[in-house]
């Protein structure tokens, strides 16, 4: 779920992006301000924060490059977009205030805005209920590939391995799974995240963006999460 | 820029020290400008200067790397011992013989004085004339104007002792109109190749006919690739497939099929470092002269790049593939490929099809799905064309395409013979080379909404 948060949240919300600096590169983004509290990216169990507060994180600091305080933002509340990672050159175009994710990777790079901790906040159930409440499906683990369209809403994502379910349990793996969305038709199939039992901050070491490349450490807390009627298949 | 006296005399120095059994300095060093743009107007403009030098150190069968920003005489010592000290609490490496010994160079011409000049103004000036031309159309752009130059320099203490220094140039323009975008890059060692303006055309014309996109199925398609993006689909080949590492792991789509035929009769891939028509590079980063190899001829698999270690694990001579130490661990890469034409045009593959579509280039391609054979996946981004009875007749929203290049290469119906220089990972030492190509089939397995 890090990597699925990461493509599909994280990146378009920074607002750099939406303003289209970014295209260049890494393109531009589908969440943009005209949709800013309007757009129902998700359905009510998909609240995803932008929190540079989370312990042990490898997107947390004091203060960001702009020396704004490391704070916690809610990007998606109960499946409704509602924010965005600004910084003080950006905020202003929303009318707000940075929200500090102004980072560079080294002393001699310009800042950009930067995902922080990224974080899915968990649901209320077990995954061992969850597993039980699922009759048919697929259990994906461990991103492998990733590819997502310049405005992020196709994504394709391989995995390393998928175990079928049925009737609630644990069956056949498969090799080299992939499976494949848009953004927000995906994140309104979410029905049911994982507790916090199960969340945990998985870390980014990797992040690129910007010319000249910057690198950026981010993390992502999430919990296992299931999506309704997703299309999935195999590499071969 | 500092030269190669300099460079030589203060590495020699450090090196003069004699710790371990042999030592390598590799130094990297640029003074690179950046201009960028969006939304029509400049609003990133940076320059920086850097270096770095490694150092390698082999005590027995013990490699240690450390390295260091600074040339100064303390602490360029200060980064050798600490490579000796690295070196003495490694596990041995049983594949190391030795450090390269010493080798004369070919010539190469990678220096232009005028594109090591160019300033900041006359960066921003190319950009007003991308704005320009593109404001003609009624379109806005986005893109970069880069320039610097780079000073490779090997030294070790068998003898060998390398410089070059290279100036890089390049521009790219994403042209952008209401519901449709395009996509232009020029490249070259000289800024007199690269015209702003000829680029900046290239891709709004591309926005203006992409504008009104069509809503198309997925499915296979006939297509014509555009030089950027057939480049886009070698650059992963490469990564998974024409390197040391992934050959010797068993993962590359080389792998035990050296002889066989695996794609198309008329696919042939090559690197050559020293083909002045790319970014020539006459040396690797172990001062290793480059050797020109065919990984692809005639659609039959002949074989990847090495440097000294991966060569030794595999019984074969370093073809001067070494990356950067800090690298080395992905073994050998192909820096400088280059695909054979064919002898068609453009304008002649665009007339031979009934019904298919042309790409401009690809977004986000990953190849981590299947690399045996050779998967990719990816986005059309900046033009994908609609083209029927012969003629472009429009855009169409972008298609996820993902597919095995073998399979797709092996339906090759025609090649350009003009062939494109197109960016690369790394511009100043590489680029890739490629013509336009004509595929029967490219299966595309989704789609997006612009």
């Amino acid at each position: 779920m890090a990597l699925q948060v990461h493509e599909s949240c994280g990146h378009p919300t920074e607002l750099d992006r939406v303003l289209g600096t970014e295209i260049s590169l890494a393109g531009g983004s589908f969440m943009t301000i005209d949709k800013l509290g309007k757009l129902q990216y998700g359905s009510k169990h998909v609240t995803i924060v932008a929190d540079a507060t989370t312990p042990g994180g490898l997107g947390t600091f004091g203060y960001d490059d702009e020396g704004v305080p490391a704070q916690r933002t809610e990007l998606v509340r109960d499946g409704l977009f509602v924010g965005y990672l600004t910084s003080r050159e950006t905020a202003p175009v929303v009318d707000q205030q940075s929200n500090g994710t102004m980072r560079a990777d080294r002393w001699n790079r310009t800042p950009l805005i930067r995902m922080t901790n990224i974080n899915l906040e968990p649901g209320d159930v077990s995954f061992d209920d969850l597993m039980a409440d699922t009759e048919g499906g697929l259990f994906f683990d461990t991103n492998t590939s990733w590819s997502i369209d310049d405005q992020r809403l196709n994504f394709q994502f391989g995995c390393e391995a998928a175990w079928e379910i049925r009737g609630g349990r644990k069956g056949q793996i498969y090799k080299n799974p992939l499976y494949t969305g848009i953004t927000p038709q995906f994140w309104n199939s979410c029905d049911a995240v994982c507790s916090r039992d199960h969340w945990h901050v998985w870390g980014v070491a990797n992040c690129g963006k910007g010319q000249p490349m910057q690198v950026a450490h981010v993390a992502h807390g999430a919990s296992p999460t299931r999506f309704r009627g997703i299309t999935v298949g195999g590499s071969k | 820029m500092i030269g190669a006296d300099k460079l030589t005399d203060r590495l020699g120095e450090a090196l003069a020290l004699s710790l371990g059994d042999q030592a390598e300095a590799v130094f990297l060093g640029s003074e690179s400008g950046l201009t960028r743009f969006a939304n029509s107007a400049i609003h990133q403009n940076v320059a920086e200067t850097q270096g770095k030098v490694y150092f390698r150190v082999i005590r027995g069968k013990k490699i240690g790397v450390a390295s260091t920003n600074s040339l100064s005489r303390g602490d360029l010592k200060r980064a050798y011992r600490m490579a000796a000290k690295i070196a003495r609490s490694q596990k041995e490496n049983p594949d190391f013989v030795s450090l390269p010994g010493p080798a004369t160079y070919p010539e190469v011409q990678t220096f232009n004085e005028a594109t090591a000049s160019l300033t900041p103004r006359q960066r921003a000036t190319k950009v007003r004339t991308v704005i320009r031309e593109a404001a003609r159309k009624k379109c806005t752009v986005a893109g970069s104007y880069a320039s610097g130059v780079d000073e490779v320099a090997v030294i070790n203490t068998l003898g060998v002792s390398a410089y070059q220094a290279m100036t890089t140039v390049s521009l790219s323009v994403i042209a952008m109109g209401d519901d449709s975008s395009g996509y232009a890059e020029g490249l070259s060692r000289n800024v007199a190749d690269v015209d702003a303006k000829a680029i900046a055309r290239q891709a709004t014309e591309t926005a203006v006919r992409c504008a009104n996109p069509e809503d198309l199925p997925t499915g296979e398609y006939e297509v014509i690739l555009d030089p950027v993006a057939v480049a886009g689909l070698l650059e992963w080949m490469n990564y998974i497939g024409f390197g040391s590492k992934a050959m010797h792991e068993g993962t590359s789509f080389l792998a035990r099929k050296i002889g066989q035929k695996i794609t198309g009769a008329t696919v042939s891939i090559h690197d050559d470092g020293t083909d002045p028509v790319g970014m020539a590079m006459p040396f690797d980063f172990e001062g290793v002269p480059k050797q020109a190899v065919e990984l692809i001829t005639n659609g039959v698999a002949r074989g990847v790049v090495y440097d000294s270690l991966w060569g030794t694990r595999a019984g074969v001579p370093s073809t001067g593939h070494a990356l950067t130490p800090d690298d080395a661990g992905e073994g050998a890469l192909a820096l400088n490929l280059f695909m054979a034409g064919g002898e068609s045009s453009r304008d002649d593959m665009i007339s031979s099809v009934e019904e298919g579509l042309l790409v401009t280039r690809f977004h986000y391609i990953n190849g981590f799905l299947d690399t045996p054979n050779a998967v990719l996946t990816g986005m059309t981004r900046d033009g994908l064309m609609r083209i029927k009875q012969g003629k472009i007749v429009g855009g169409a929203k972008n298609l996820r395409f993902t597919d095995s290049m073998l399979r797709a290469f092996e339906t090759v119906k025609a090649m350009s013979s003009e062939r494109t220089l197109v960016k690369s990972w790394w511009d100043a030492v590489g680029c890739i080379v490629v013509p336009t190509v004509h595929l029967g089939s490219l299966k595309f397995s989704g789609k997006t909404d612009h």
